[in-house]
């Protein structure tokens, strides 16, 4: 009996802890969810306060040095515009788009989101803005890649800040394998030749990380970038270019070239793009990298930055440009919800940080390169100041291949099977060439 | 009453056998060789969570040498851990609470009534257990944002309740079948006490240890959802804690092991907290439900 | 205090689809008049109905339209279903959802010997099962984030082989094709035996201890006692557990896949439920992923009701 009742106690004690602990946060919890109502919903350049929402895969103040750029241009921006109020939310990119599916199908959502356009903006154009008619013709002067990221012929999403495909090698690897560490290969042959004389000094040419796909993916924008012509690049944007031509075959075969001779890091299917390959780099067992990071900084923490060289992807045989380029596009995209009731003054806001100042903080705080030709900015690294004096006077400068969702989602789950062997190149390249044709060409 | 209360419950706190004192050490032995690999991933999420970087560089698998115990704090500060608790305490409450209600009142009609109608309907009930989540996901969506419900945590709530209801029944139902005494439900019939007094007076005290256990695997359930509070609830100061910390891991440019195992380690502090409260309740609470 | 309901009329778990009918036609005393009190149901029925029923219906409609939410769908027929059909990836992905269920009688048996082992002359078997439950107790999230560095080519998992010498064992174990099923189908069973084993516990509790008193004495080993005395007592019960497995391989995958393997490599360990999710919420294609989620509905129910068809007749034989 006396057994029963105390066995009792504590059920009763949880249930009634369960309903007062419920009954309390649901009460303070109320607050938390009005605040989340629109501000106004007047169209912009108005006296009435207005509240833009704006949804963000980098922006983490305190985490990273774009959050903070981020942040400081936010503030600068409702200095000027005291009727405008910027909320600025955090999604990470792996939940992005299918909350901007969502907000599609909600028909609301951020006033302003980073996107990326060509072929991949395709399969959100329900919710995106047009914005052919908002840029004026300097801002057209001053913007690099306009033309990347518009889908179908449409400027759905407008490019902001730089972003390179390039490779960090390390110095003092160079130096031991016996290699000129102030003259880094520039041809294929010479590049196959420097990762022979790496590999015998006992490091890997090339760190790897296959897992999630990414770094296939980079791989494949350097490597297109010499073997797509302008008409095929065209294509792509269009999603017209066939999977299955010579110049994303050859693009891919190199890879395999690369991983059957070893250059690769070992395990390179187990790895991720980020942040394992910059670690390989970092700790001295590999000496390349395919880097995409704004930032040289911590790598050069690492290593020294005396020992840090950046060079661009050597040159393929069937390159169609005939010496070394920097492989170079929009960074992040900015596009404006259909469902905006404040276009104009999420144009402002847009404008704003496309503007020469703004990229100079985005870069003097956050390290990402402008794609503003007016903005002034320069770096007390030499690995940064040399992307930067490339971004700004390199005459080749192009980029490669985009992919839809479907088709960027077979590249990703099946490179680290075509690298290591189990799997055909023409195999993937088919089956992603079938789903481009079920999905058809994009329409602006 | 008190006999009754006993009888409800006597199965209930009847431990295992010990008619021979003697206990094996086969048995016990190999009991103690499977709970090594039961706590050994904690442990080294554990381990990963307070190395120091440092040490965790050069000795990934080790028990750490070096403690840093500052990412603990960072973490919590730069998901709002503590706002993300009260968030999916508040979503995950209202869930388990409706579920209770819910399932003790329908599973009751469906003791006082076995019909062919109530046989049909109790059918349905149960397939609506086999029903994807996934494939409800776009439907809510759709049906949230119209109706305004999107980022609301007790409409959230709402869902979670709805989707354990059909276990709830079941679960339920089967224990009413066990543990009501008809005899007692009779009597009070005969006192001329209405449904709502049965429920109240004898069906809810006497069911108290299936509706533990029912509260505690709601609880466990609910709280690790990802998808639908992913979708539901976007505002980041609503994030529920599992949405919180699987940010951390999905995060494009910040895969850091030794972060997404602290947000591991901080989004399983409270289950622990609730399982320790909850764990004999739970086995009592099924013993009951099912063994009898 | 023991109850004087012998286990045989006791509770008899109910396996979906198989509501006892004679248990139905019981005496029924005073038989209510069934819509007098039908509020007791109305709050489960409304709950249900609206956010169970009404999706359902919602996207079975959809299946048949090139559905976009929110913007023009037109109808389309059978359009979807033909091209799932015919879809290498669909195919592949259902032959994994079937290759999982062979690890259907690994999760059974393992809780079931355990429960098997603590019922008797185990000290502290309650703080065991305590101790078996608490991997049950964590979500997915974060055993996914657990195993994931568990098994890396370089984590404790394979450096634990090199220790004991079995180089040859080291995989890659989430990231190869031949192992990731295989392996996925263990990490559900670290994740979800302890529940097993405070089910079958419950049921052990209830068959009469002279039974395997018996057996024992006869010289009957562990596995014969499991296998002839305890297996037999419990079928409802295993049937019920088993039921309960198949229904969590097919809907309850989903988070499993999204944190462990993101269904790679390749499509080698996706699942319906989470290919519903990439088809409709990565590649935006509704009308497909709601034809999928009917595909997999009718599948499960078909599943369920052999389950339960099974389970009828075997309580009839016995």
């Amino acid at each position: 009996m006396t057994r029963t009742t105390r066995s009792m106690r504590p059920r009763r004690l949880t249930l009634a802890a369960l309903a007062v602990t419920t009954a309390l946060v649901a009460a303070c919890g109320g607050d938390g969810g009005d605040s989340t109502a629109e501000g106004g919903s007047a169209a912009g350049g108005t006296d009435t306060p207005i509240t833009l929402t704006v949804w963000d895969w980098q922006y983490e103040p305190g985490s990273n040095p774009f959050g903070d750029a981020q942040q400081q241009l936010d503030e600068e921006f409702m200095a000027a515009n005291p009727d405008i109020t910027i909320k600025h939310e955090f999604y990470p990119y792996g939940d992005f788009f299918t909350l901007i599916q969502t907000a599609i199908t909600a028909k609301e959502g951020p006033d302003v989101f980073m996107m990326y356009g060509g072929s991949f903006g395709a399969d959100y154009t329900n919710g995106l803005e047009p914005l052919d008619d908002y840029l004026t013709d300097e801002q057209r002067d001053q913007l690099l890649y306009l033309a990347d990221a518009t889908t179908g012929g449409t400027q759905y999403v407008v490019p902001w800040t730089t972003y390179t495909t390039r490779l960090l090698y390390n110095k003092e690897l160079y130096t031991k394998a016996g290699l000129d560490p102030e003259a880094p290969p520039e041809t294929w042959e010479e590049f196959l030749a420097a990762n022979d004389a790496l590999r015998e000094i006992g490091v890997d040419p090339i760190a790897a990380g296959f897992q999630d796909g990414y770094y296939g993916e980079w791989m494949m924008y350097a490597l297109t970038s010499q073997t797509l012509t302008d008409e095929e690049f065209q294509q792509n944007l269009r999603g017209e270019l066939d999977w299955t031509s010579p110049a994303v075959t050859t693009a891919v075969e190199r890879m395999v070239e690369l991983a059957e001779r070893g250059d690769f890091a070992d395990d390179f299917e187990s790895f991720l793009a980020t942040p394992d390959t910059i670690d390989q780099f970092a700790a001295g067992t590999a000496a390349h990298v395919l880097s995409q990071e704004t930032s040289n900084v911590t790598v050069e923490e690492k290593i020294g930055a005396e020992n840090l060289g950046v060079m661009r992807m050597p040159m393929i045989p069937e390159s169609q440009v005939d010496e070394p380029f920097l492989a170079a596009t929009y960074n992040l995209g900015l596009s404006i919800g259909t469902w905006s009731p404040n276009k104009d003054a999420a144009w402002e806001y847009i404008s704003f940080l496309l503007s020469a100042e703004s990229q100079e903080v985005a870069f003097d705080v956050g390290g990402y390169f402008p794609n503003n030709s007016d903005s002034e900015v320069s770096s007390d690294s030499p690995s940064q100041q040399q992307i930067l004096d490339w971004v700004a006077t390199d005459p080749n400068i192009r980029f490669g291949i985009g992919f839809r969702a479907e088709e960027g989602k077979i590249f990703d789950s099946s490179i680290a099977q075509v690298l290591n062997g189990e799997k055909t190149v023409a195999d993937l390249l088919g089956e992603i060439e079938a789903t481009r044709q079920r999905l058809g060409p994009v329409e602006g | 009453m008190t006999a009754l209360v006993d009888r409800a419950t006597g199965a209930l706190v009847r431990s295992p056998r010990r008619r021979r004192p003697t206990w094996s050490l086969g048995r016990t032995l190999t009991a103690v060789v499977l709970a090594v690999p039961c706590i050994y991933p904690l442990v080294y999420l554990v381990s990963v969570s307070v190395a120091s970087a440092e040490d965790y560089q050069v000795n990934r698998n080790g028990i750490p040498r070096q403690l840093d115990l500052q990412r603990i704090g960072d973490v919590w500060v730069r998901i709002e851990f503590g706002q993300a608790v009260l968030n999916s305490l508040q979503a995950v409450g209202v869930g388990v609470l409706v579920m209770l209600l819910v399932s003790s009142l329908g599973a009751y009609w469906f003791h006082v009534h076995r019909t062919l109608v109530a046989q049909v309907l109790f059918q349905v009930a149960v397939v609506g257990m086999t029903v994807p989540v996934v494939a409800m996901i776009i439907p809510l969506f759709v049906l949230f944002s119209q109706a305004g419900l999107l980022n609301e945590l007790w409409a959230l709530g709402l869902v979670y309740g709805a989707i354990n209801t059909p276990f709830g029944l079941f679960f339920l139902t089967a224990y009413y079948r066990s543990s009501l005494p008809n005899e007692l439900l009779e009597a009070a019939r005969m006192d001329g006490a209405g449904r709502l007094r049965e429920y109240w007076s004898i069906v809810l005290p006497l069911s108290r240890p299936a509706l533990g256990a029912l509260a505690a695997l709601g609880f466990v359930w609910t709280w690790g959802d990802l998808l639908m509070s992913l979708v539901l609830v976007q505002t980041p100061a609503l994030r529920t804690v599992t949405v919180a910390v699987s940010a951390l891991a999905t995060g494009r440019f910040n895969d850091d092991a030794q972060l997404a195992a602290t947000g591991a380690l901080l989004a399983l502090l409270p289950l622990i907290v609730i399982f320790l409260f909850a764990q004999r309740t739970l086995q009592r609470g099924v013993l009951a439900g099912i063994g009898k | 205090m023991s109850s004087p309901v012998t286990p045989s009329s006791g509770p008899q778990p109910v396996v979906p689809g198989a509501l006892q009918p004679q248990r139905a036609r019981r005496r029924r005393s005073a038989q209510p008049a069934p819509l007098a009190d039908a509020w007791l149901i109305l709050p489960a029925a409304v709950l249900c109905v609206a956010i169970i029923v009404a999706p359902v219906a919602y996207i079975t409609v959809n299946s048949f339209r090139d559905w976009d939410p929110g913007y023009a769908s037109p109808w389309v027929g059978l359009d979807n279903y033909v091209e799932l059909l015919s879809s290498p990836v669909f195919r592949e992905v259902l032959g994994n959802e079937f290759f999982y269920l062979l690890g259907l009688p690994v999760w059974v048996a393992v809780p079931l010997f355990i429960s098997f082992l603590l019922h008797d002359r185990v000290p502290f078997a309650g703080w065991f099962r305590t101790v078996f439950f608490l991997p049950a107790i964590l979500s997915p999230a974060v055993v996914g984030v657990v195993f994931r560095y568990l098994l890396v080519p370089d984590g404790p998992v394979n450096e634990g082989l090199r220790a004991i010498g079995l180089d040859a064992l080291t995989r890659n174990w989430l990231a190869d094709s031949s192992t990731v099923k295989p392996t996925v189908i263990i990490i559900i069973l670290w994740a979800g035996f302890g529940t097993g084993v405070l089910i079958f516990s419950a049921g052990l509790a209830a068959l009469p201890p002279e039974q395997i008193e018996a057996a024992r004495i006869d010289g009957a080993n562990v596995v014969q006692q499991l296998w002839h005395v305890v297996v037999p007592g419990m079928v409802p019960l295993i049937a019920l557990y088993t039921v309960l497995q198949v229904v969590n391989v097919f809907l309850w995958s989903f988070p499993w896949i999204y944190v462990l393997t993101a269904g790679g490599p390749g499509n080698s360990s996706s699942t319906l439920d989470f290919d519903i999710y990439v088809t409709t919420l990565s590649f935006g294609r509704y009308g497909l992923g709601a034809a999928e989620a009917v595909v997999l509905m009718l599948l499960i129910g078909a599943l369920v009701g052999v389950g339960s068809l099974v389970t009828t007749v075997s309580r009839r034989g016995r």
